[in-house]
């Protein structure tokens, strides 16, 4: 391992330490959530598979998306500790973006693990059919990375309800897209992308896709995460245009 | 280093300047801004860091216009103001900051926290830790990567008397290897006694005093009342 790539591991670990430090009873609800996920997969014969892989694949991987990437760059203002990183090479944005890159790894890796156990037992269980199961992680690590992305947006713009505002774009996108004034057509599915990509999750996780209509959706989400993504990389511009104002 | 004011005002906008002045620093050395509250350090400083335009005049660093400078070579800089995230340690700050920044030795690491004067357990979260050390946390980022201009708002804020005094003799030491440290301050006979120039910021306008004159607390409420008197 060279030695940025360590230092990066090692922000990485200090991310999980300090979130956990402001978190802690979060940290054990999510455990508990995760527990409770799992048991209830191990229970499928009296029912609770699929709530199981519902806790485990989409409520456990958005709310950690949601709550782990909270602050990334609006914590920094709030704390003025984003004056130091302005002062060094490279300049404050690619420090911001490298910070969200690195929140994003690690919060890919929990998706990834979450829906990977919800895969193993969903196998063992038999409660979904095969080729359903294997689309599983990726459909965790999606969930959680698309909510991560927005609240990156949001804060940094400088938004300190980041998490939040994420949470409500995403309750209002999914309210939009089964509004009837939306009710098919370019329109809705051009909102519901940009917004939030339901249409395109729910064909990740359903059964029998295409391979072509899996190609598709993967594209809509990729999109979905660029997209976001470069809409908090031009936050994180304008922030270092404007730092004197918000200061 | 080459740091030129030239015509320099600045403040947040008209009607609202804040501070005029011209002048230039070369190489290494200890320069003194002192000045009563309000009176314009803060933004003289924020203007050399790039982060705030000038209304006039300009300020280079080595040729380069400040942002430019601070993007390519980057700057040491502590705020008055750090209120640094309590959840977090000093070696994951120093962490985020080393794999944000390339090159910076576990050596350089070593002699900025001698130098910030970092006698305890950096893996502490901040939260638990004094205000005069999370002072020397933020003193130890300053100095990373080793900067060739080095500006410090206020830096012994919360430091005891022993600490002040070991901050002074490190400032002396990088003075005297080549970098420049512009130190702003409201305690005048402390930083007075080891500045090599002085700048008395006041009623927007910064004059060159004596940095001797400094040490000597009768002489500084005299040039206060002076420039009181002129303006």
């Amino acid at each position: 391992m060279t030695a940025a790539k360590m230092q990066r591991a090692s922000v990485v670990h200090e991310i999980v330490r300090s979130w956990l430090r402001r978190n802690r009873r979060l940290a054990w609800v999510t455990a508990g959530l995760f527990v409770v996920g799992v048991v209830a997969v191990g229970m499928a014969d009296a029912g609770g598979g699929e709530g199981g892989l519902a806790i485990l694949v989409l409520y456990l991987p958005a709310s950690l998306g949601l709550l782990l990437m909270s602050g990334v760059v609006s914590a920094d203002l709030d704390s003025r500790l984003i004056l130091i990183w302005y002062t060094k090479p490279g300049g404050l944005g690619r420090n911001l973006v490298q910070h969200y890159f690195l929140h994003q790894l690690l919060i890919g890796g929990i998706g990834l693990l979450s829906g990977g156990v919800a895969a193993a037992l969903a196998l063992t269980r038999g409660v979904l059919p095969a080729d359903q199961i294997v689309r599983l992680p990726a459909l965790a690590v999606a969930l959680a990375v698309l909510p991560a992305a927005m609240v990156f947006a949001f804060s940094a713009w400088g938004s300190r309800r980041d998490s939040a505002l994420a949470l409500i774009t995403i309750v209002a996108g999914i309210g939009l897209g089964g509004a009837v004034v939306f009710d098919a057509g370019f329109l809705r599915n051009l909102i519901m992308a940009i917004v939030f990509p339901m249409d395109a999750l729910q064909a990740l996780g359903g059964a029998g896709p295409s391979a072509d209509a899996l190609v598709a959706n993967a594209a809509i989400l990729a999109a979905h995460l660029v997209a976001w993504t470069l809409l908090g990389v031009a936050g994180t511009r304008w922030l270092e245009r404007t730092l004197h104002r918000s200061l | 280093m080459n740091l030129e004011l030239i015509d320099l005002v600045t403040g947040y906008g008209p009607g609202r300047v804040v501070t005029r002045c011209s002048f230039s620093l070369m190489g290494g050395g200890i320069t003194a801004v002192v000045g009563p509250n309000g009176a314009g350090k803060t933004t003289l400083f924020r203007t050399i860091l790039g982060l705030l335009p000038p209304l006039g005049g300009k300020v280079l660093i080595d040729g380069l216009r400040p942002r430019e400078y601070v993007r390519r070579h980057g700057l040491g800089y502590l705020p008055e103001v750090l209120e640094l995230p309590d959840h977090w340690s000093g070696a994951g700050l120093l962490a985020r900051l080393r794999a944000a920044v390339n090159g910076v030795s576990g050596t350089q690491v070593a002699e900025a926290a001698e130098r910030s004067a970092i006698d305890f357990d950096l893996d502490r979260p901040l939260g638990e830790l004094s205000k005069g050390m999370r002072r020397r946390v933020g003193l130890l980022l300053a100095l990373l990567p080793p900067p060739a201009l080095l500006l410090l708002d206020e830096p012994e804020a919360g430091l005891d008397p022993a600490q002040r005094l070991r901050v002074r003799e490190n400032l002396r030491t990088l003075a005297d290897g080549g970098v420049q440290v512009i130190v702003a301050t409201h305690d005048v006979t402390g930083i007075g006694a080891i500045a090599d120039r002085a700048f008395l910021v006041q009623r927007g306008a910064a004059t060159a005093v004596q940095a001797g004159d400094l040490a000597d607390p009768a002489r500084v409420l005299a040039l206060f009342a002076a420039e009181e008197e002129a303006s």
